[in-house]
C-alpha cells in the first residue's frame, strides 16, 4: 500500500540544503554534535540530545513526533561516560519512541512507545514491534523482529527488507509535503 | 556424554526425539540425558493469538474434521522445532515421536503426512509413550500412569507389551486443576487493581496466570488432612450457610498474586490444597486417579498384578506437583482396605519407581534410550513405505497394511468411547523385540 | 516495511493448482522455473550458526558439538535476557602482610533487565572475562548412561538372536537350538544371563562381534513408607509468589526444573542459524546468504519483489456496495527493463475465491519504465515524455512506477465493515538475468534477451465497506 500524503505547515519546519526538515518545535541540544546526513525528517517534540555525546543519523530517516534520541552511557570507576550513537539510513523510528542505543544499522524499524535499552546494539534490517522494552546491551541480530519485556525474538522479517524500508522511507519523505495548516 | 553419530548409517545424523504433549513439547536428540528444550505446544503468529495446537479452542480439531488448518499448524510448529530449537536439517535425521496410544489415527498420519512431505524426513516413528517410560527405569514390566495436561491414562506394560484391553483414563490432568482453581477465585477470590475497591473475579482469567497460581502455590495435600477438608465441607453444606471452622486443622494462609504489574489478586489460602483434590476426590462414576490404577490392575492376569504393583510408574507434568506421589499411593491403600470391589487385590504391595529425569521427561527419556538403539532404524516407518501405503500409517488395530486396497475403512470420528479389541493377548517376548509390535512395520 | 506499507493488503497466488497466497514481499520467485515459490515449498537448509549476543559465526559442523549452544554468551536463569559480564575490582590480602592488601579484577554476571546476577546465587566471581562459567550439570546423567549402555547390549544381543535365527532356517537341524535360545533371550531383559552357548558360537564364526556383557542394577521403588510425606509447616507458610520458579523458569532448565529461585543457574544461550533455501523443483538455490552473521547481503538472492512487478493501493474512495467508483492502484517496476504489462479478468472458478468486487480492467498494455537507480536524482520531468499516456488509463506517472485507474463496483450483499477483495490476473514480461539466460542455453552471443510472459493473479484488499 502506498503511504498517503502528510502536511506539516511550512514555518514550522526547517528544510536544509541537503533536504532534511526538521521540525522547529523538536529539541536538539548541542546541535554542533549532531549530524543529519539529508532527507532525514525530525518531527515536532522530539529531543535529541547531541550535549551528550556526538549523534550521526544517516540518509532518508524518520524520527515521529516525541521520540527521544539519547547517546547511552556506562559507568565506570570513576564516574560516567557517554557513547556517541549512530543511526544508520532508511531507519524509521516511530512515536514515543526512547532510543539509548549506541548502533542502530540501516533499515531499521523501530515501533511506537519502545524503550530501546542502553548500549543496544541494532543490526542491518531488523525490527522492533510496537511498546517493546529492549533491556541494555542487547544485540539485535539482522532479520529478527523482537517484541515484549524483556524483548526476546518474535519472528523473523523477508529477506528483501532493505527493499521494503528504502521504500518505505522514500516514499514517507516524497508524502511528507508542505500543505494547508 | 556422547553426541554424535555412534553406530548410525553414513549421512545420517542422531535421530531427533520429540514428545508432542498437549500443553508441553519436549524436544531433543537421542542418546541424550535431558531433552534440548520444552516449549509450549502452540503456534504464535506476529501480532496474532497465540494458538495452542491441541489446545481446547482450537477450531481446526473441532469437529471430528482436521483440515488443512491442522496440518499448517503442525506444519508452523515442526517448522519452529527444527529450526529454533534443534537446528539441524530435517532431511537427515530419523525421527522418533512418543505418543499416547488414544492419539487419534488422523493426528498422527497428519502429524507422519507432514514429515513426510514438507520436512523429508528419512523415517519416522511412533512409540506408545507408556512403554517408552520403561526403559528409564530398567523393567520390562510396569503399570504406567501418564498424568497429562487433560487426560490421565492407565495403560500396565507387562514383559514389554502394553496390556491395551486393560487401559483406564480419565479427563484429569492440570487443566482440571486449573479449572478448579478458577472456580474458586471466582467464588473467593478478589482483585484489586489501582485506584479501585476489592471487586470479585468477573471474566476467567488468562490460563498461563492460572497455571503459574497452579505451578508456584498448589500441592497434593495428605491423605487424613483432605479427609478432614472433605467431611468439614459435607457438614457446611447440611449446616447451610452456618459458619462452620475447620479448627482442628489449620489452613493455609491467604496469598497475593501480582497481575501485570497493576492489580493484585487475593486468593483464598486453601485453594493451595484444594484445587488438586479434584485429582482424587471420586466423583459420580467413583473414580479418581486412584482407582484408575486399581481397574486397570483388576483386569490384568492374575500372575502379573504383583508384579505391575510392586512397579507403578508415575509420569506426565501434572504427577510434579509436590506430595502426588505419596498421596497416590496411600491413597489405592486406603481404597483397597475400603472398597469390596478391589479386595481381589489386597494382596499386593505398591511401590513406586523413581526414574532418572523429571516427572515431565519420562517418555522423553525413554524414547532417547530406545532411539539410540540399531533395532530403532528396523522399525521406523520409512518414506517409501508411507508413500506405497497412500499415507496410512500401522497402527496397534490394523496392524499390517498389506496393499492399499485391503486396507480397512478408517472411521471418521475420533475415537470416543471405549471400543477396544479384547483379543490381543501378549505373547512372552524379550524386552526390547515385542513391545513396539504394535507399530512395527510388517516383515516381508 | 511490513507494517508501513501494509503490505499483507494485497496477495499473490503461488501456485494455480492450490489457492494458497502470499504477498510478494515474502514470495520468491525461482528464475530457472519461472514460478513463484513460498517458503514452505522451498527446501530450507542450515548454513551457519551465529550467536546473536557476540554474533560470533560457527559453521553447522561445529555448532553441534557444543549443543548450539553460544561459547561465551549466557542466559539470565529468571527472565531469559543474555547476561552481560560485569568488571569489579576487590581488595585481596596479600599473603605477607596482612596488613596491605592489592587491589585485583574480578568479573560477574549480572542481568541488565531484572537485575538477577551470579552473586545473588553465591556463585564466587571469576578471575577471568570468559571461559570460566560452567553450566550445571544433569544430576542424573551417569544413571542414563547406564540405561544407554544396557539397552545397547540388550539389543545387540537380540539381533545376534534374530541371526542366528535367519541361519537356522537354512540349516534345518539348527531350529531346536533357536528354540532354546528364544527362551533364553527372553530371561535376558531382566536378569542379564550370560549369552548363550550358541551366540558364543556365532561370535566365533565371525558372524557377528563378541558382546561384552553389560548388566544394570534395577531402579530402585519406593513403598509408601519410604516416601516423604510432605512437611507439616508447609501449609502454614505463606506463598511468595516471587520466590517460585514459574514454568517457563523451569522449562529453561530441562534436567533441574528448580522449583526456588534460589537454585537458579546460568545457561549458554541457544544460537541462531542462518538459512539458505533451495528450490524442489530444480534443485537451484534461491536464497543463500553470506557467513557472517552482521551482514544483510546475500550471494545468491532471489526473492519475487526484484523480479516481479508488484501491484499495490494507490488511493480508494469511499466503498459503498453496488455502487461503481474508481480506485488507483500502483505498478512498481524492479527490473532493469522496460516492461509491459496486460491486465486480465480473473475468470471466476468452482473454487471460492475471494472476490467480492467487480471490476473493469483498463483493455490497453502498461508500459513501465526501467528501474534507474540515479532517477532520484535526475530531475522527475525527464524522460516522461516518451510515454504517450492515456489520463483515463494513467492516474500518474513517477519514474518505474505508474498509477492506473480501476472501475469497480462492490458487491450489493455487502455489509458495513466487511472487507473487499478485487480479484484479476496481469501478464508481463519477464527478462531473465541476460547472462544466466545466455549460459543455459549456451550461447555465444548475447544479442537482444528474450523476454518469457508470466501470469501472476493477485487478490487485493481494497478496504472495508462504508456506510452509506
Amino acid at each position: 500500500m502506498d503511504l498517503e500524503d502528510e502536511f506539516y505547515v511550512k514555518e514550522k519546519y526547517i528544510e536544509t540544503a541537503s533536504g532534511n526538515k526538521v521540525s522547529r518545535q523538536s529539541v536538539l541540544c548541542g546541535s554542533q554534535n549532531i549530524v543529519l546526513n539529508g532527507k532525514t525528517i525530525v518531527q515536532s517534540e522530539c529531543i535529541i540530545r547531541g550535549d551528550l555525546a556526538n549523534v550521526r543519523i544517516g540518509r532518508n530517516c524518520v524520527i515521529r513526533k516525541r521520540a527521544v534520541i539519547r547517546p547511552p552511557f556506562k559507568k565506570f570507576n570513576k564516574g560516567v561516560a557517554f557513547f556517541p550513537c549512530m543511526i544508520g539510513d532508511h531507519v524509521y523510528i516511530d512515536e514515543d519512541s526512547i532510543v539509548n542505543a549506541a548502533q542502530v544499522g540501516s533499515y531499521v524499524h523501530i515501533g511506537k512507545d519502545c524503550v530501546i535499552g542502553r548500549r543496544c546494539i541494532l543490526k542491518d534490517c531488523s525490527q522492533i514491534a510496537d511498546g517493546t522494552v529492549l533491556p541494555p546491551e542487547t544485540v539485535v541480530p539482522p532479520f529478527t523482529l523482537w517484541g515484549g519485556s524483556p524483548a526476546t525474538v518474535i519472528g523473523y522479517l523477508p529477506e528483501c527488507t532493505k527493499y521494503l524500508m528504502t521504500d518505505a522511507t522514500k516514499q514517507y519523505y516524497e508524502h511528507f509535503k508542505p500543505g494547508p495548516a | 556424554m556422547p553426541l554424535f553419530n555412534k553406530g548410525y548409517a553414513f549421512g545420517l545424523k542422531t535421530p531427533v526425539v520429540l514428545d508432542i504433549g498437549e500443553a508441553y513439547t519436549k524436544l531433543g536428540f537421542a542418546d541424550e540425558a535431558e531433552p534440548r528444550a520444552i516449549i509450549p505446544t502452540t503456534i504464535e503468529q506476529v501480532g496474532g493469538p497465540v494458538c495452542y495446537i491441541f489446545g481446547r479452542n482450537n477450531t481446526a480439531l473441532l469437529g471430528h474434521d482436521i483440515g488443512s488448518d491442522f496440518e499448517k499448524s503442525i506444519k508452523l510448529f515442526l517448522e519452529k522445532i527444527y529450526f529454533k530449537y534443534l537446528q539441524v536439517n530435517p532431511n537427515n535425521q530419523r525421527v522418533i515421536l512418543c505418543e499416547s496410544l488414544l492419539n487419534p489415527t488422523k493426528v498422527r498420519e497428519t502429524i507422519a503426512k507432514v514429515l513426510f512431505t514438507k520436512f523429508d524426513v528419512p523415517s519416522v516413528l511412533f512409540a506408545p509413550c507408556h512403554l517408552l517410560a520403561c526403559f528409564t527405569v530398567a523393567t520390562s514390566t510396569a503399570l504406567v500412569l501418564d498424568c497429562g495436561h487433560t487426560e490421565s491414562v492407565v495403560i500396565p506394560v507387562v514383559e514389554g507389551t502394553p496390556l491395551l484391553w486393560a487401559w483406564q483414563s480419565a479427563p484429569l490432568g492440570g487443566a482440571t486443576i486449573q479449572d478448579a482453581i478458577m472456580h474458586e477465585i471466582k467464588e473467593k477470590g478478589k482483585i484489586k487493581s489501582e485506584n479501585e475497591n476489592l471487586l470479585p473475579v468477573a471474566s476467567r482469567l488468562c490460563e498461563t496466570v492460572l497455571e503459574d497460581i497452579k505451578v508456584k502455590a498448589c500441592l497434593v495435600t495428605e491423605y487424613h488432612r483432605a479427609k478432614q477438608i472433605q467431611a468439614a465441607k459435607t457438614l457446611e453444606l447440611e449446616k447451610e450457610k452456618e459458619a462452620t471452622s475447620l479448627t482442628d486443622i489449620q489452613r493455609p494462609p491467604d496469598m497475593i498474586y501480582p497481575i501485570d504489574g497493576r492489580s493484585r489478586l487475593f486468593i483464598p489460602g486453601p485453594i493451595r490444597e484444594e484445587a488438586a483434590e479434584v485429582l482424587f476426590e471420586q466423583d459420580n462414576e467413583k473414580m479418581s486417579l486412584a482407582t484408575l490404577l486399581l481397574d486397570s490392575l483388576c483386569q490384568c492376569p492374575i500372575d502379573a498384578r504383583k508384579a505391575l504393583a510392586r512397579n507403578v510408574l508415575v509420569t506426565g507434568g501434572t504427577s510434579l506437583l509436590p506430595g502426588f506421589k505419596h498421596r497416590l499411593l496411600f491413597e489405592m491403600k486406603e481404597i483397597i482396605k475400603e472398597e469390596q470391589r478391589y479386595e481381589k487385590l489386597s494382596e499386593c504391595e505398591f511401590r513406586v519407581h523413581q526414574p532418572p529425569t523429571k516427572a515431565n521427561l519420562v517418555a522423553w527419556l525413554g524414547a532417547s534410550i530406545f532411539a539410540s538403539l540399531d533395532t530403532f532404524e528396523k522399525r521406523s516407518i520409512t518414506k517409501e513405505y508411507f508413500t506405497q501405503h497412500n499415507g496410512r500409517l500401522p497402527d496397534w488395530c490394523v496392524l499390517d497394511i498389506k496393499s492399499p486396497d485391503k486396507m480397512p475403512e478408517r472411521p471418521n470420528t475420533l475415537p470416543t468411547g471405549k471400543k477396544f479389541p479384547t483379543s490381543h493377548v501378549p505373547s512372552r517376548k524379550s524386552t526390547t523385540t515385542a513391545h513396539l509390535d504394535t507399530h512395527s512395520k510388517p516383515s516381508k | 516495511m511490513a507494517t508501513l506499507l501494509q503490505i499483507s493488503k494485497v496477495k499473490y497466488l503461488i501456485d494455480e493448482n492450490s489457492d494458497e497466497c502470499d504477498s510478494l514481499a515474502n514470495l520468491y520467485f525461482c528464475m530457472y522455473c519461472l514460478s513463484l515459490r513460498s517458503a514452505d515449498v522451498l527446501q530450507h537448509e542450515i548454513d551457519s550458526h551465529f550467536c546473536p549476543q557476540t554474533l560470533d559465526s560457527l559453521s553447522p559442523a561445529e555448532a553441534p558439538l557444543k549443543r548450539n549452544k553460544s561459547a561465551n554468551s549466557w542466559q539470565c536463569p529468571a527472565c531469559l535476557h543474555p547476561l552481560s559480564t560485569r568488571a569489579t575490582s576487590t581488595a585481596i590480602q596479600v599473603t605477607d602482610d596482612p596488613t596491605k592488601s592489592t587491589a585485583k579484577k574480578v568479573y560477574y554476571q549480572a542481568c541488565t533487565f531484572c537485575r538477577w546476577s551470579t552473586r545473588g546465587i553465591g556463585m564466587p566471581d571469576k578471575d577471568i572475562v570468559n571461559g570460566a562459567w560452567t553450566e550445571k550439570a544433569n544430576p542424573d546423567v551417569q544413571r542414563v548412561n547406564q540405561l544407554l549402555e544396557y539397552y545397547k547390549y540388550v539389543a545387540q544381543q537380540e539381533k545376534l538372536d534374530q541371526e542366528t535365527k535367519r541361519s537356522s532356517k537354512k540349516r534345518g537341524y539348527f531350529a531346536v537350538a533357536m528354540q532354546l535360545n528364544k527362551y533364553g533371550g527372553a530371561r535376558l531383559g531382566i536378569g542379564g544371563k550370560k549369552p548363550s552357548p550358541l551366540t558364543q558360537v556365532s561370535s566365533k564364526l565371525g558372524e557377528s562381534p563378541s558382546l561384552k556383557e553389560v548388566t544394570i542394577e534395577p531402579a530402585k521403588t519406593y513403598a509408601l513408607e519410604d516416601l516423604e510425606p510432605l512437611p507439616e509447616d508447609i501449609y502454614h507458610k505463606v506463598v511468595n509468589f516471587a520466590k517460585v520458579s514459574s514454568v517457563t523458569q523451569r522449562h529453561s532448565h530441562p534436567e533441574h526444573q528448580s522449583e526456588s529461585v534460589n537454585d537458579f543457574w546460568p545457561q549458554k544461550t541457544r544460537m541462531f542459524i542462518k538459512q539458505s533455501l533451495r528450490c524442489k523443483g530444480c534443485d537451484h538455490n534461491i536464497i543463500k546468504p553470506e557467513y557472517n552473521a552482521s551482514s544483510i547481503k546475500f550471494k545468491i538472492h532471489l526473492v519475487a519483489v526484484n523480479q516481479i512487478p508488484e501491484i499495490r493501493i494507490n488511493k480508494v474512495p469511499k466503498l459503498v456496495p453496488g455502487e461503481s467508483c474508481k480506485i488507483i492502484l500502483t505498478l512498481v517496476n524492479p527490473t532493469e527493463h522496460v516492461l509491459h504489462v496486460t491486465l486480465l479478468p480473473h475468470i471466476e472458478e468452482e473454487k471460492t475465491q475471494r472476490s467480492n468486487c467487480q471490476v473493469e480492467l483498463p483493455t490497453s498494455d502498461l508500459v513501465l519504465s526501467k528501474y534507474d537507480e540515479a532517477a532520484e536524482f535526475i530531475a522527475p520531468e525527464g524522460g516522461q515524455a516518451q510515454f504517450e499516456d492515456d489520463p483515463e488509463v494513467i492516474a500518474y506517472r513517477r519514474g518505474n512506477r505508474i498509477g492506473f485507474y480501476l472501475q469497480c463496483t462492490p458487491d450489493k450483499d455487502l455489509q458495513h465493515g466487511d472487507e473487499v477483495w478485487v480479484t484479476f490476473k496481469y501478464k508481463h514480461e519477464h527478462y531473465g538475468n541476460t547472462t544466466i539466460v545466455a549460459l543455459l542455453k549456451g550461447d555465444k552471443q548475447q544479442g537482444e534477451p528474450e523476454a518469457d510472459w508470466l501470469k501472476q493473479t493477485v487478490f487485493v484488499n481494497v478496504g472495508r465497506i462504508s456506510s452509506s
